[in-house]
């Protein structure tokens, strides 16, 4: 202050022209510019204009807040600019609710803003900054995507400025925790302006091209069943094999459970995230724990699918049949076919029934076996049935199977045939290939295995392996070479 | 352009002539540059009138601009002290740089004094900046400076 003589008076930062102050407050910080808002009053109205929040938004909040948070928050502003929110009886209330989409009871909320009564007078005319601070101390619950993977769950988040995370409840119902912890780099803005619990109706089917980048999200079986009937675009899509592997690929596995006698199967299906914090806890002992009935866990049961069968006792797996009638089911779009009746065991004796069902993608032919193995002279049925062609199905002439004891019970469809495994009068092990495209049967012999040991065939990252267990170690066998038995 | 060593003539507010190298302002000033650029600028009688400069802050300017030229390629550590001991001036003397930084465009000098003022704020209570900014009336009536008060106890 040495010149004050000089000039009599000292110059203050509001006598700066509007454009300099205002190229002052840009370079500012969040919390300097709050400082800043209460030294003086005119710096209280400059301070909280848009224009300087936006970038600051734009900054900290860009990859998380798109255009429906910024919807929605246009929606909470408007209701406190409406002052519903000072009346007698909303001021009761301590939240504020974004908009509400679906029919009850399944609604689904847009947003939540904890505590809107701190949007009253100033804070209200100030969409930018009310924004920034009601994100910052975690009070508006946004709406985004959590993605973890490739599994992907459409939820509220709330921010912790503290430790720099958020934490995710799901937009209906329970009002639920998804997650805590979740990190900056799990949460994104959801790719359509449509939730996801509302039909999206898009066109792009019209323009896809080869090459286009198709993101199909994974979003729990029960949602990725109502695409389904959308639009024939959708049914194409998912009745694609190749759909259907990468879909496998990367579901994770959920376990279907039939109950004793019961016509429902019930699709096991968890939480990733509970599932996750759930396994880190030292608790976890195993998934029956959490089977237990009316258990609040992640793991909800949910009827699938209702297997109309007159008499469910005689279904043996989901994939495939029962003594008389046969089904075969697609467990990603969860239908049946009936298939036709089998012509009747001619022998009434003790047998043992291999089942094979398969895809042949030469004809585009889906094919099931089924195979009669008799116990008293070892000698083979094999009846074949052209799923979807033909209505009766076909004996195959096997004369060259005869000492088989043994046959595994499941198949395992590779390159366009069907593998067992077969073990003969001898005790050797060998493999049984059925093959689509010639209608016939060939063997490879494998490594022999150990007294006591039980074999395994499995299909691996496209090779077809074999397991043996035994009581101490598994050993598996990748066949590296199709057909090469010793590779 | 014209050559390095060419001069152009500066004008204060109290008339006082400063004469710098042409390049030297060109380098800087966006306003000379373009003055220079479009032919208006007459190399025998004309000196560009500042009339908003006064003469202390127009030798600060140029002061700035001469030395930002000849040492642009020295180390940042090393300008950031002279731009640091540069700025070394009171609150008044700041403005008037400022004024005239933002007369004359000189975006470096602009940003330099920008920084400067959100380093003054930075980490202050509110009572501080008031006094190093000068601000004597906050414009605020009695019972709202008080709810802030209570409200962000640590902000004053």
């Amino acid at each position: 202050m040495e010149n004050n003589g000089e000039k009599g008076i000292n110059m203050s930062l509001m006598d700066l022209p509007e454009a300099t102050l205002d190229c002052i407050l840009k370079w500012l910080s969040p919390i300097e510019l709050c400082v800043m808002s209460m030294v003086c009053a005119s710096l209280r109205d400059r301070c909280g204009s848009n224009h300087l929040w936006e970038k600051h938004m734009e900054f900290k909040w860009g990859r998380v807040i798109g255009e429906v948070a910024y919807k929605e928050w246009q929606c909470h502003i408007r209701k406190a600019k409406e002052g519903t929110l000072l009346g007698d009886y909303f001021t009761n209330l301590n939240g504020s609710l974004g908009s509400l989409s679906g029919t009850w009871p399944d609604l689904y909320l847009g947003s939540y803003l904890e505590d809107c009564g701190n949007l009253n007078g100033q804070f209200s005319n100030k969409f930018m900054k009310a924004l920034y601070f009601s994100l910052e101390t975690g009070r508006f619950w946004f709406p985004a995507q959590f993605y973890k993977g490739l599994t992907i769950y459409n939820a509220l988040f709330s921010y912790d400025s503290k430790s720099d995370i958020f934490q995710a409840r799901q937009h209906n119902g329970g009002w639920r925790f998804l997650g805590k912890n979740i990190g900056w780099d799990m949460v994104r803005i959801p790719p359509i302006e449509t939730p996801p619990y509302t039909l999206h109706i898009t066109d792009c089917f019209y323009d896809l091209k080869p090459g286009d980048h198709v993101e199909i999200q994974r979003r729990g079986i029960t949602e990725t069943h109502y695409g389904i009937c959308v639009c024939k675009y959708w049914n194409t899509l998912i009745s694609n094999p190749n759909f259907a592997k990468l879909f496998s690929t990367y579901t994770l596995p959920a376990v279907m459970i039939r109950t004793w006698h019961s016509r429902f199967f019930y699709l096991v299906e968890y939480d990733q995230i509970e599932w996750h914090e759930r396994k880190n806890t030292p608790f976890f002992s195993g998934v029956f724990e959490v089977l237990k009935p009316n258990d609040s866990s992640g793991i909800k049961l949910d009827a699938k699918f209702e297997i109309p069968l007159p008499d469910p006792k005689s279904i043996q797996e989901f994939m495939l049949m029962c003594l008389d009638i046969s089904l075969v089911c697609n467990l990603i779009t969860g239908e049946f076919i009936k298939l036709p009746k089998h012509p009747p065991i001619l022998k009434p004796c003790e047998c043992k029934i291999s089942w094979g069902f398969g895809f042949h993608p030469k004809t585009n032919q889906y094919k099931a076996i089924r195979i009669h193995l008799f116990k008293h002279d070892h000698t083979m049925v094999v009846e074949m049935l052209r799923v979807g062609i033909s209505k009766t199905w076909i004996n195959i002439e096997v004369n060259y199977l005869k000492n088989l004891i043994y046959m595994s019970g499941y198949s395992v469809a590779l390159n366009g045939a069907l593998h067992w495994i077969g073990i003969d009068v001898d005790g050797n092990m060998s493999i049984w290939a059925f093959n689509f495209d010639t209608e016939r049967f060939q063997s490879f012999s494998i490594m022999p295995m150990d007294q006591g040991t039980r074999p395994g065939i499995f299909e691996f990252r496209d090779f077809l392996c074999l397991i043996y267990l035994n009581e101490l170690l598994i050993t598996m066998w990748m066949m590296e070479k199709y057909g090469v038995g010793e590779s | 352009m014209g050559s390095p060593l060419k001069k152009i003539m500066l004008c204060s507010s109290e008339k006082e002539i400063f004469s710098v190298e042409e390049q030297v302002m060109v380098q800087h000033s966006v306003i000379i540059n373009n003055m220079i650029e479009d032919g208006s600028y007459n190399y025998e009688e004309s000196k560009i009138p500042l009339d908003c400069v006064d003469s202390k802050t127009l030798k600060k300017v140029i002061d700035y601009c001469t030395y930002h030229t000849h040492h642009h390629n020295d180390n940042q550590e090393d300008l950031e002290a002279w731009d640091a001991q540069f700025l070394n001036v009171d609150s008044n003397g700041l403005y008037d740089l400022l004024m005239a930084a933002n007369y004359l465009e000189i975006r470096n000098l602009l940003d330099l004094i920008y920084r400067t003022i959100k380093n003054m704020i930075k980490g202050k209570k509110i009572d501080e900046i008031r006094r190093i900014l000068n601000i004597k009336d906050h414009g605020f009536t009695p019972e709202e400076e008080e709810q802030n008060r209570k409200e962000y106890p640590h902000f004053y």
